[in-house]
């Protein structure tokens, strides 16, 4: 905890003493005092409100992306076929930048906020999916022989074997599942606009409120450790096993 | 069980007829096991020899239900089965591995408690096995430890006791010494006498230690190499109750011994697979 934190203080320490040195403009790199008390005085007004909206929309795609995603790869593990045939497509979801298709959306779905839910879904899944499979079909045979010895049932195998053997590289597809989603909701609020945090950094960049926009960037990205902490917490409880 | 040291045995518990095990096809066909014959008597203690790659290993799995014979019958309880043995009656055998085969993510309790999971084998009486095993192998200490806290020997110890804890007729180790340092292999041997004394269970053990056949086995079998058939039976008259740590001090075990390195080593393989008799020397 103390190293990050030092670290932190240097980085605002030298950004401060940067752009009063060089006089940089405001426009281009704004002073991070000016920052904070900018930003604390209009949060309850601007950012509280798409805060909750692009955490409804952040959390609502992970969750179900996750529960699709693991269901996706529980079915992929029992299937060799349906594995070859899907891989691809979801690999295809992974690559394509939600930008080139958040506008098809648009066509079908006009401004309806399940939309930005919807890319999310597109974005987290595949990688919560491709992880969970490759965890799953990572298992030593010597286990699964020993799962034969005792003539257990596929399901038996399944919940006692290849589940729990998959859970370190679950949750890695866990952890980046958290980064993609928030990525994705942002990409939808750019593109589609009206709300979200998204929305409000762009909105503040073209109205020249630099300071507004950093302060906004800053708070998304404190959101996404967040949440990537949590996954993480959830992981080191869970994962009791590995050395 | 006892009759002055020597061990008398009852009926066959099962049997081996005719088993065959090939690999691919065609040009790549490979026997493995070309015609295996023998039964095994309840209660005793069956070692199987052979030169690496042999096929042991292939002999037991398909004798515990992990693979399937190619051609032969195998018979357990009474019925006769052609296409390898059903679940159903694999609970009837205890499997231990070569290289320990626990769950990383269960503690040594868990990890003994799980044939009771597979076979649904619920209640109380169940429940106290699982401390009844691992007090039988000596790890009653150590049942909240994870299998990466545990040392090698200890982990193929909870092993044991997870193949016991179901209450099998038989007991089927894979050279499961194999993977240990010698003086850790020697305590085991020692240990899994004592168990097998203590439970009374049949035992077929793979292994290519000669010490350890002539310390456990009443019976000995010994492989020839691909395409593998029995190639010698001997019998281990050795009393049980000599078999501790002076053992090879032993008259009868010195001969055996060097008997059996002989055939084990190969230079005194005959060509008799079908008959099953005893050597003794004049």
């Amino acid at each position: 905890m103390a190293a990050p934190l030092a670290l932190f203080v240097i980085i605002i320490a030298v950004w401060e003493i940067c752009v009063s040195a060089f006089h940089i403009s405001r426009t281009i790199l704004p002073r991070p005092e000016v920052i904070v008390r900018q930003f604390v005085q209009n949060f309850a007004r601007d950012i509280w409100p798409q805060m909750q909206f692009s955490l409804w929309v952040i959390l609502t795609g992970y969750v179900v992306s996750v529960v699709i995603g693991i269901l996706i790869a529980a079915v992929c593990s029992q299937f060799k076929l349906v594995t070859q045939s899907v891989s691809p497509l979801i690999i295809l979801f992974l690559v394509t930048p939600m930008n080139t298709l958040v506008p098809i959306f648009m066509l079908w779905m006009g401004f309806n906020p399940m939309e930005r839910i919807l890319i999310v879904i597109l974005q987290t899944t595949p990688i919560i999916a491709l992880n969970t499979i490759s965890g799953f079909s990572k298992v030593e045979n010597s286990k699964i022989e020993l799962m034969r010895s005792m003539g257990a049932t596929r399901v038996q195998t399944f919940c006692k074997l290849i589940f729990p053997n998959a859970l370190p590289q679950v949750f890695t597809g866990l952890k980046l599942g958290c980064i993609f989603s928030i990525i994705a909701a942002m990409g939808a609020d750019l593109e589609i606009g009206k709300s979200g945090l998204g929305y409000r950094i762009s909105e503040y960049s073209s109205l020249t409120m630099t300071e507004m926009a950093y302060g906004t960037i800053i708070l998304v990205a404190l959101m996404g450790n967040i949440m990537f902490e949590i996954v993480a917490k959830v992981e080191r409880k869970l994962i009791v096993w590995l050395k | 069980m006892d009759n002055g040291g020597k061990i008398m045995f009852n009926e066959s518990l099962f049997e081996l007829n005719a088993i065959r095990k090939q690999y691919g096809s065609g040009n790549t066909l490979v026997t493995v096991l070309d015609k295996i014959d023998f039964s095994v008597r309840e209660g005793e203690f069956v070692c199987i020899m052979g030169a690496s790659g042999s096929g042991k290993s292939t002999l037991l799995r398909i004798m515990g239900g992990i693979e399937k014979q190619t051609a032969g019958k195998i018979r357990i309880n009474n019925n006769w089965y052609k296409d390898g043995i059903p679940p159903m009656e694999r609970r009837d055998f205890g499997y231990v591995f070569q290289q320990d085969n626990l769950l990383a993510w269960r503690t040594t309790e868990k990890n003994v408690n799980l044939p009771l999971e597979i076979f649904g084998y619920k209640g109380k009486q169940w429940k106290d096995r699982i401390a009844e095993m691992l007090d039988l192998v000596g790890l009653l200490n150590y049942k909240e430890c994870y299998p990466h806290e545990l040392s090698g020997g200890m982990r193929q110890r909870a092993s044991i006791a997870r193949a016991l804890v179901h209450d099998p007729k038989a007991l089927l180790l894979d050279q499961p010494f194999g993977a240990l340092d010698a003086i850790t292999r020697k305590e085991l041997g020692y240990r899994l006498l004592k168990i097998w004394k203590e439970t009374g269970k049949t035992v077929v053990m793979i292994t290519n230690s000669v010490d350890e056949a002539l310390l456990l086995a009443s019976r000995i079998i010994v492989l020839s190499s691909a395409p593998a058939k029995i190639c010698h039976i001997i019998e281990n008259d050795i009393p049980y109750q000599d078999r501790d740590e002076s053992l090879s001090d032993n008259f009868e075990y010195k001969r055996l011994h060097e008997q059996l390195s002989n055939i084990v080593r190969g230079t005194e393989t005959t060509d008799q697979p079908e008959k099953e008799f005893a050597r003794k020397l004049a």
